[in-house]
C-alpha cells in the first residue's frame, strides 16, 4: 500500500510534552511495541508510553487520529505500520513506517479534572456509588459485557488490600505493595483484566488525592509490575496509576467530585465499549477507586461504610450474573 | 422476570422486529393533499424532519424551509412576516415521524402540499412523503426564494395531478400499487444504495411508470413536463424510498422488549432516535457536521450540522448501510470505494440481521445490515454511519455539498438506560 498522511484531531498534553522533550536530543529511538487495527503503542525511552489511536479515546498520552479520515483513507493501521520498527517523532509529525501523522491541527487535550480545576470535591456517597455501579454492570450485562470469573474471585481481597493501604498511608505518596499487585497479569486479553482494574483504581485514587491535597496518594515502582504482565499492559498500567487516565475516567472523577450520580453513570458507560472487556474491568477499578477515595478526602471517614460499600459493589455484580454472593 | 429470561425476551422481540421490518411490503398507492390524508395535520401547522426543536434552537436550513412553507401556504407574503408567525407560535411546527410522514433534509411538509401515499400491504400501515424538488436551491435545504416557491407551485399544479393520474392508471394493471421494495432490491444490484444514489431506481421507476403517465389521459404537455422533471432529477425517488423505509421500520415499531432502532433522524441541531419497545420517546444528541465533498465556493465552515429524515433508509437496512453495493456513490459523497465496503462491514457489527431481500453482489450477495440494536452500539461503541446531503448553515441558501456522517453515542446510551429502567433491569 502506498504511504499515507493522516491528520491527528487531538493530542494529549502529556503526549505533546513527551514528544517535545524527546525531540530535543534523546539518542535512543522510540519503539513500536504493538500494532492493532485501530491503535499503535509506542515506547519513548525515559518518557513512557505514547498511544496513537483511531478510536475517539482521549487521554493525556494519546494521539487521536481523525476518525472519519482514518476510516475513509486507511481503515487499518496494520496496513502501513509494523511492530518493532523505529518511528520518527517530532512535535509536528509522527512517522510510523508508511504512515505519517500530521500533528499541526491537533487540539491539545487536557483532562477535565485538570482543565476544570480547582475542583472542590463534595463527593458522591459510597452507597450512591454502589448504586451507580449496580446500574452500570446491569447495563453492561444487557449489552453483553461482563467481568471475568477469575477476576471476580480475587477482587474482594484486592479492594480490601488497596483500602487498607490507602487508609494506613500517612506520608504521601505510599508505595503500592504486593498485597495489591500480586494479581497483575491475571485474566485474559491483551491487557489482562486485573491490570485494567488495578490501573484504573490507582489512577482514580491518585487523581482524587491530587485534587484534594496536590499530591498523589500512591506510587508503583515499575519493577514491581514490569515482569508480571505483557510489556504494553504494564506500561499502560503504570501510566494509569500515575493519573494519566482517559476522558471517561476523568469525567467520572469530576462527576464524583461534583456529587452528580447520573453524569457519573453516563461517563462510566463510555468505558463499556473499550476493548473486549477491558472497559468493564476498568469501570470496576474506577468505582472501587472512588469509594476508597473517601478516605483520601476525609481523614475521619467511617471505615465500616467504605468496607461495606466495596463488599456490596461486587456482591451485587455477582448477583447480576446469577452467582451467589 | 429473571435475568436470563429478559435476554430471551429481547432476542425473541428483536427477531420479530427485524423479520417484520424485512417482510414489510411498501407500495406506492396514491397521491393526496397533506391536510386531507396525513393524520392530525390541520390549520397553521407544519411538519419538519428530526426530533422536536424550538424556533430558538432550530438550525438555519430548518428555519429557512419553515419560512418558505409559510410563504408557500400564503400565511405571509414576506420572509420577515413568516418568521414572526413562527417565532410567536401562530404557526406551529412539529416532527414528521409521529404523523408517519418523512421528508429529506428540513423535511418540511405543509397542509396544502401534495404527498405520496404509501401502504404496507403486509402489515396495513400508511406512510406519507412530499415530492422531491431536485438538487441545489430547494426548500428542503432551507432556500425560500421566488424560484423555490414557483417550483413548488408547479409541482402542485402539474406534477401532482400527473402522478395522481399515473398511479391511478397503474393500479388498473397492478391492484396493490407500485411495489417499492422490489425497486430498491433491484437498484441495489444496479449500483444504487438508495439514500443519496437513486440513478438506477429512477430509471426503474420511469420504466415502470412511463406507459401509465402517457396513457393516463393527463394533458400531454403536462405529462411530458412531468416526465422530464423526474428524468432530470436523479434523486427524485429519494422521498419514495424514505416512505418505503418508514413503513418497514413502522412494522418493527412498538414491539415489547425489542431494542431495535426504528427511527434515526436529524433536524440540523439534534439527532433523535426511537426504539421499538420504547414507543415514540425521543433520545437525542448533538447533530454532527458531515465530512464531505463541497460544491464550488463552499467549505466545511459553511456547513450546517446534519439534517433530515432520510436516515430512515439506513434504519431500514439500506442507504449508507448498503454502500458496498454502490461504489459510484463515492463520487458524490467523497471517500473511497474501500471505505464504502468497509462501512457496510462495520454496520454488521451493530445490526441484528442480514436483510432477506436486500443483498449486495460484491459481498457475495450477503444481506444488507438491518436493524440497529442499541445493545450492540453500546457494546462496540460503533454508531451508525450514513451518507447525506449538506445544507448551508444560513437560511435561504441551499445545498453546499454531500458527505458522510457518524451519529454520536449519547442517544444510544440514553435509550439503553431508559430500556433498563422500563424493564426494571
Amino acid at each position: 500500500m502506498i504511504a499515507k498522511t493522516l491528520m491527528a484531531s487531538a493530542i494529549g498534553a502529556e503526549a505533546l510534552k513527551r514528544i517535545t522533550v524527546f525531540s530535543r536530543g534523546n539518542q535512543n529511538r522510540p519503539t513500536i511495541i504493538n500494532v492493532f487495527r485501530n491503535t499503535v503503542n509506542i515506547e519513548l525511552p525515559e518518557q513512557g508510553l505514547l498511544v496513537v489511536t483511531a478510536k475517539k479515546i482521549h487521554s493525556p498520552i494519546n494521539v487521536v487520529l481523525d476518525e472519519q479520515s482514518f476510516m475513509t483513507e486507511l481503515g487499518d493501521l496494520r496496513k502501513l505500520v509494523t511492530p518493532s520498527s523505529k518511528p520518527y517523532i517530532n512535535p509536528h509529525r509522527i512517522v510510523l513506517g508508511g504512515l505519517t501523522i500530521n500533528l499541526s491541527n491537533a487540539n491539545v487535550y487536557v483532562p477535565p479534572h485538570i482543565r476544570d480545576a480547582p475542583i472542590r470535591c463534595r463527593p458522591i456517597s459510597p452507597k450512591a456509588i454502589v448504586q451507580v455501579g449496580h446500574r452500570l454492570f446491569r447495563l453492561a450485562w444487557l449489552a453483553g459485557k461482563t467481568l471475568q470469573d477469575a477476576f471476580l474471585e480475587v477482587v474482594d481481597e484486592a479492594v480490601e488490600s488497596l483500602y487498607e493501604l490507602v487508609s494506613m498511608c500517612t506520608d504521601l505518596p505510599c508505595r503500592v505493595n504486593q498485597g495489591f499487585l500480586k494479581w497483575v497479569g491475571l485474566g485474559t486479553g491483551f491487557t489482562p483484566s486485573y491490570d485494567d482494574f488495578a490501573g484504573s483504581a490507582l489512577g482514580v485514587v491518585n487523581v482524587v488525592s491530587e485534587i484534594a491535597s496536590g499530591k498523589p496518594a500512591l506510587y508503583v515502582s515499575p519493577p514491581d509490575v514490569l515482569g508480571r504482565t505483557v510489556r504494553a499492559s504494564a506500561l499502560l498500567f503504570l501510566e494509569q496509576a500515575r493519573g494519566n487516565v482517559n476522558h471517561a475516567v476523568s469525567n467520572a472523577i469530576v462527576s464524583f467530585c461534583l456529587g452528580d450520580a447520573e453524569p457519573l453513570l453516563d461517563a462510566l458507560m463510555d468505558l463499556i465499549p473499550v476493548g473486549h472487556d477491558s472497559g468493564v474491568h476498568a469501570a470496576a477499578g474506577v468505582l472501587s477507586g472512588l469509594i476508597i477515595s473517601h478516605s483520601v478526602l476525609h481523614s475521619s471517614v467511617n471505615e465500616l461504610i467504605i468496607e461495606n460499600a466495596l463488599c456490596e459493589l461486587f456482591n451485587r455484580v455477582k448477583s447480576i450474573y446469577g452467582k451467589t454472593a | 422476570m429473571t435475568s436470563s429470561s429478559i435476554k430471551e425476551e429481547i432476542e425473541k422481540a428483536n427477531k420479530l422486529a427485524t423479520e417484520r421490518m424485512m417482510d414489510s411490503e411498501p407500495h406506492w398507492v396514491d397521491m393526496g393533499i397533506a391536510e386531507k390524508v396525513v393524520p392530525d395535520l390541520k390549520g397553521m401547522k407544519l411538519l419538519h424532519a428530526g426530533p422536536p426543536v424550538t424556533w430558538e434552537r432550530a438550525s438555519g436550513p430548518l428555519k429557512g424551509a419553515l419560512i418558505g412553507a409559510v410563504i408557500y401556504e400564503g400565511w405571509a407574503d414576506t420572509p420577515e412576516k413568516a418568521k414572526r408567525l413562527l417565532e410567536t407560535g401562530e404557526v406551529v411546527f412539529e416532527p414528521t415521524h409521529p404523523h408517519n410522514v418523512v421528508g429529506p433534509m428540513a423535511g418540511v411538509v405543509s397542509p396544502s402540499m401534495p404527498v405520496f401515499i404509501f401502504y404496507d400491504t403486509k402489515f396495513g400501515n400508511y406512510a406519507y412523503t412530499n415530492m422531491n424538488e431536485g438538487l441545489g436551491k430547494v426548500l428542503r435545504y432551507g432556500a425560500y426564494g421566488k424560484e423555490v416557491i414557483d417550483r413548488l407551485k408547479w409541482m402542485a399544479e402539474v406534477l401532482y395531478p400527473t402522478l395522481k393520474a399515473s398511479i391511478d392508471e397503474y393500479k388498473k394493471d397492478h391492484k396493490d400499487g407500485l411495489n417499492f421494495k422490489n425497486l430498491i432490491a433491484q437498484a441495489l444490484h444496479m449500483g444504487d444504495e438508495c439514500h443519496n444514489r437513486y440513478v438506477a431506481t429512477n430509471a426503474l421507476l420511469l420504466k415502470e411508470l412511463s406507459p401509465y403517465i402517457f396513457s393516463s389521459g393527463i394533458d400531454r404537455k403536462h405529462a411530458l413536463e412531468s416526465y422530464r422533471f423526474i428524468a432530470n432529477n436523479i434523486i427524485f425517488p429519494l422521498n419514495m424510498g424514505m416512505a418505503a423505509a418508514k413503513l418497514m421500520t413502522l412494522a418493527a415499531h412498538n414491539i415489547k422488549y425489542s431494542t431495535i432502532v426504528t427511527v434515526m433522524t436529524r433536524n440540523g441541531t439534534d439527532i433523535g432516535i426511537w426504539i421499538s419497545s420504547l414507543g415514540n420517546e425521543w433520545f437525542t444528541g448533538p447533530s454532527p457536521i458531515p465530512k464531505g465533498v463541497w460544491f464550488p465556493g463552499y467549505s466545511e465552515k459553511d456547513a450546517n450540522p446534519d439534517i433530515g429524515d432520510s436516515s430512515i433508509t439506513e434504519t431500514a437496512g439500506f442507504g449508507g448501510f448498503a454502500m458496498a453495493a454502490a461504489p459510484a456513490i463515492i463520487s458524490y459523497v467523497g471517500s473511497t470505494v474501500e471505505y464504502a465496503v468497509e462501512n457496510t462491514k462495520r454496520m454488521y457489527q451493530i445490526t441484528y440481521a442480514k436483510h432477506k431481500y436486500f443483498t449486495i453482489p460484491y459481498l457475495g450477495f450477503q444481506g444488507t445490515p438491518t436493524g440497529v440494536d442499541i445493545r450492540k452500539v453500546v457494546y462496540t461503541g460503533i454508531t451508525p454511519t450514513i451518507n447525506t446531503g449538506i445544507a448551508h448553515k444560513e437560511p435561504g441558501i441551499g445545498q453546499v455539498g454531500a458527505g458522510i456522517v457518524t451519529f454520536p453515542l449519547e442517544p444510544f446510551k440514553a435509550a439503553l438506560r431508559r430500556f433498563a429502567e422500563k424493564h426494571g433491569i
